[in-house]
């Protein structure tokens, strides 16, 4: 089975986020970056896929130069290969989701496997926006998956439960965070993954207008907390809730 | 005498210890070569130290076996000159070794062997008592080692039976004048009335003689199958150890073709691991220090070296196989085999995952064995392989390493939080005081962990009361890489090494004083290995210097929370060899405390709190807690204040006395912070 999975570049959740002073984004300076968590569980779904029933795994992403770092570590993790579709400056959800419309189209694979969302911006969009333009059929947020031939039963984790859906394949899945845990890569993995093949193209090349069609406008810090207060009874609770806070 | 019987003798014997010998040195030639013989001069020095002198047998909990060892040993040097004579007197009864014969240190030579054979008799004799009636735990407790002591008992008796017979028959031999042990031995059988029958006196010699001769020439062709095989395999282990500092880990190569990530089986060992288990005797000085085994743990570095070993005995007979194939290859000049054979991998079959991770890499092991095995090498080396190759590790550790590698630190903390704690602190950055004189290597406890935090903070303002001229690095701080590498993720701890050695090579600095002895050791003792040669300090080093100089005075009258005990941390002492600046500091604040009292287990004896090799990141699911031990330990003496000086110490101390619900009571301190406190008492 032939997987396509993605590993955005993101700013590391766990750094500190600084905005800046004039909004426009955020202090990158110092900034560290991984893989897209979600991604990273992706290709590890992948990864287990093909070493269970064999296969490849084409790890693709959209970004600079530097994305190759992340390309490398679903490689090191077990990938086959690369592309990087090389971009400068910010793309939107929908450019992204064209742009993998082409590779898809390119490679032909049996299945995509993706982060359900990026944690820098949280979007949430593209695996969405790929199954519409395919018209292939998508379980998002998946928290388990089992392949059956020509079809893949995908649990997926709402709201109060579990929903299981069968979807035919060729599809999209998008990963939640109890699909499965990333392997750490092994350093046999980290040496073969410099010599494996990573393609470089441009969104050009594949025919796709990144032009963005959704534009930030603005970045803010969220307000900031007021302390809490400790009240001494439940009427002085009530009165606090009802004139300071307007809950009622 | 009876040249034709000795020379068949002594052809047999040797013919016999060749093929033993080959036996045990040609699977060496399968595993990895290594020079290992490198400044021969500091080999002979630290061989005639701790073989020849058998240093690690005067130890204060071992003293009495430890002499009986020792006795035993050098009786066998002594002696062991005496069956050269034996052997020549096969061919001429008046043959002795050049300066041995008539002369003074011949006499002198007499009497200090026969003094010899009464201390070997005495020294089996202690160490048949303890075998027989003390049994302790560590030894391995069998018939073998009985019947080995009651063996070389055997020989001294002989040879003592063998002197007086000669004696008689010889009256004119020049030693007799010195060797008093013959002599009496001489007139006992004059007394008992044997002494004047030829024929009897012809017997008993033959009995003294040929048994002697015997009994030698059994016991070398004894030796390379039991565990007395240490008798000929100590010295070249300790000839062998390792050259690097005690607290380094040897700078594993990741770069070449064949290069071996981690060591899963014999093949991938240097060839000085084999010689390792072939010295072990079992003697489980090892086990007895070790916190893994205390806790229950299922590591005793005992075993684990015994049973690579009895892996070793096994595979034996297919690696010197393989290694004269090879040979008569390399001789008939053909290239040696392209492919080498599979050997069998131990780790994870032999050896369990869970004993490897069970090691806190304290060192007690190493420092207490007196044949110098080095534990600690082969257990981070197939730590190595478990996280290099195989990628398997307790599930907690995988988010662990991605901490240290995209945060660098433990935690996973914001790496642009490093410098937060000490905003308010007025601590300058190199860019903002370009001529600071000392770096301040915070390291990440210090820079994370609240309790820590408070430490660094208040050895900030000792540092700045005393007017020294430091800054520190801030965000651009990076993790020292000790834990990854002890944790055997070697790619990653040397990439953490090289770019703090290139940062601070970039940053002009010179002198880095850290509070933590983790960081300390990795940066004195491994640092080199990627060019970082700068003087590094210990905070206890720099307060008792700034205690010295006046630079920071304590006030006397201080009230300290009742009785103090300090608690060596392992990468400190034991390590490194640092126990007197943090006496000295305490020494020095005498005045304003209460009391000092010291633990059983303190300097190069000390007990580890559990947090080294990376124990600190992993459950402890298995056995008792080791940080508990520790602090029962620390508790007995009294103490009602617990003092460490490494940030990890700090941690688990705290821990244990939190679990025992004695917060109230007992305090842990860093020994900075009891020095602030004796600084600002009014």
């Amino acid at each position: 089975m032939k997987v396509l999975v993605t590993a955005k570049r993101v700013t590391d959740p766990d750094m500190k986020i600084k905005v800046k002073a004039d909004g426009s984004g955020i202090e990158l300076s110092g900034m560290s970056y991984k893989i897209n968590p979600f991604d990273e569980i992706a290709i590890e779904e992948a990864i287990r896929i093909k070493e269970q029933s064999g296969g490849e795994v084409i790890v693709a992403s959209i970004g600079g130069d530097e994305a190759q770092t992340e390309i490398r570590t679903g490689l090191a993790m077990g990938a086959d290969r690369g592309i990087l579709v090389k971009t400068d400056g910010d793309v939107d959800s929908d450019a992204v989701a064209r742009v993998l419309v082409k590779l898809v189209e390119k490679e032909r694979p049996d299945l995509v496997i993706m982060g359900k969302q990026a944690v820098d911006l949280d979007d949430n969009q593209v695996p969405q926006l790929l199954a519409g333009y395919l018209g292939w059929g998508q379980a998002c947020f998946a928290s388990k998956l089992q392949i059956n031939g020509n079809t893949a039963t995908v649990a997926r984790e709402v709201d109060g439960g579990i929903e299981t859906l069968e979807i035919d394949l060729p599809g999209i899945i998008s990963a939640d965070l109890r699909l499965n845990e990333p392997r750490y890569p092994t350093l046999p993995g980290i040496m073969k993954a410099k010599k494996k093949p990573l393609d470089t193209i441009h969104p050009a090349d594949l025919d796709v207008d990144i032009t963005p069609k959704v534009v930030v406008k603005g970045f803010s810090n969220p307000p900031e907390r007021k302390g809490g207060r400790i009240v001494a009874d439940v009427p002085e609770l009530l009165k606090a809730l009802k004139d300071e806070a307007g809950a009622f | 005498m009876n040249p034709i019987l000795m020379t068949l003798l002594i052809v047999a014997a040797l013919c016999l210890f060749t093929y033993s010998m080959a036996k045990r040195i040609l699977p060496l030639t399968r595993m990895q070569p290594e020079v290992r013989w490198d400044r021969p001069m500091q080999r002979l020095k630290q061989m005639t130290a701790y073989a020849i002198g058998q240093k690690r047998f005067f130890h204060r909990f071992e003293f009495t076996h430890g002499l009986a060892h020792v006795l035993i040993f050098w009786g066998f040097l002594v002696v062991g000159i005496n069956t050269i004579h034996l052997i020549g007197r096969g061919y001429a009864i008046h043959w002795s070794l050049p300066l041995l014969g008539d002369t003074f240190l011949a006499l002198a030579y007499a009497a200090l062997k026969d003094l010899f054979v009464i201390l070997v008799m005495i020294g089996t004799l202690i160490a048949l008592a303890r075998r027989l009636f003390l049994r302790p735990a560590r030894m391995t407790i069998g018939w073998e080692p009985n019947l080995i002591l009651l063996w070389i008992f055997a020989m001294m008796a002989l040879d003592t039976l063998y002197a007086g017979t000669l004696f008689i028959r010889y009256p004119d031999l020049y030693e007799i004048k010195a060797a008093f042990l013959g002599v009496w031995c001489r007139s006992l059988l004059i007394e008992a009335g044997w002494g004047n029958n030829p024929e009897t006196v012809n017997m008993l010699y033959a009995i003294g003689y040929w048994g002697h001769v015997v009994m030698v020439l059994t016991f070398l062709n004894y030796l390379p199958y039991g565990k007395h095989f240490h008798v000929i395999t100590s010295l070249p282990n300790v000839f062998f150890k390792a050259l690097k500092p005690k607290g380094a880990l040897a700078k594993q190569d990741l770069e070449s073709e064949d290069a071996i990530y981690g060591v899963s089986q014999l093949e991938e060992m240097p060839f000085k691991r084999a010689v390792d288990m072939y010295t072990c005797t079992e003697c489980g000085r090892c086990e007895a220090n070790c916190p893994a085994h205390i806790s229950e743990k299922p590591l005793s570095p005992k075993r684990l070296i015994m049973d690579l070993r009895n892996h070793l005995k096994k595979r034996t007979p297919d690696m010197c196989h393989v290694a004269i194939d090879t040979l008569k290859a390399r001789i008939a000049g053909a290239k040696p085999a392209e492919e080498t054979p599979e050997g069998e991998i131990v780790v994870g079959e032999l050896v369990k995952d869970d004993v490897l991770w069970s090691c806190t890499t304290c060192g007690n092991c190493i420092t207490n064995c007196p044949t110098l095995i080095e534990h600690v090498d082969h257990i981070v080396d197939m730590r190595r392989y478990l996280v290099q190759v195989e990628g398997r590790t307790p599930g907690e550790l995988t988010p662990v390493f991605k901490n240290f590698e995209n945060m660098s630190n433990p935690w996973g903390l914001a790496s642009n939080a490093r410098a937060d704690w000490f905003e308010s602190l007025g601590v300058k950055t190199p860019a903002e005081n370009p001529d600071f004189e000392y770096l301040l290597y915070v390291g990440c406890a210090g820079s994370f962990d609240n309790r820590n935090k408070k430490v660094a903070t208040t050895l900030v303002k000792l540092l700045q009361t005393a007017n020294v001229n430091f800054a520190c690095l801030g965000n651009d701080e990076s993790c020292c890489g000790e834990t990854v590498r002890r944790l055997g993720n070697e790619y990653l701890a040397q990439a953490m090494m090289e770019a703090n050695v290139s940062l601070w090579k970039d940053t002009g600095v010179k002198k880095i004083i850290t509070a933590c002895p983790h960081c300390f050791n990795t940066f004195k003792n491994e640092y080199e290995q990627f060019g970082g040669d700068f003087t590094y300090i210990h905070h206890t080093e720099m307060i008792q210097a700034l205690l010295g100089s006046g630079k920071l005075n304590p006030k006397p009258g201080l009230n300290g929370n009742g009785p103090v005990v300090y608690h060596d941390a392992c990468y400190l002492g034991r390590y490194n060899n640092i126990f007197e600046a943090p006496r000295k500091i305490l020494s020095r604040m005498q005045t304003a405390l209460t009391d000092v009292v010291t633990p059983e287990r303190e300097k190069r004896t000390s007990f580890c709190c559990g947090a080294g090799g990376g124990r600190m990141w992993m459950e402890e699911h298995i056995g008792e807690r080791i940080n508990k031990l520790r602090c029962d330990q620390l508790l007995e003496t009294g103490a009602r204040t617990l003092l460490t000086a490494c940030p990890y110490c700090l941690i688990m101390l705290e821990d244990a006395i939190k679990d025992k619900e004695r917060e109230d009571e007992i305090k842990v301190m860093d020994i900075a912070e009891l020095v602030k406190t004796a600084i600002t008492a009014p």
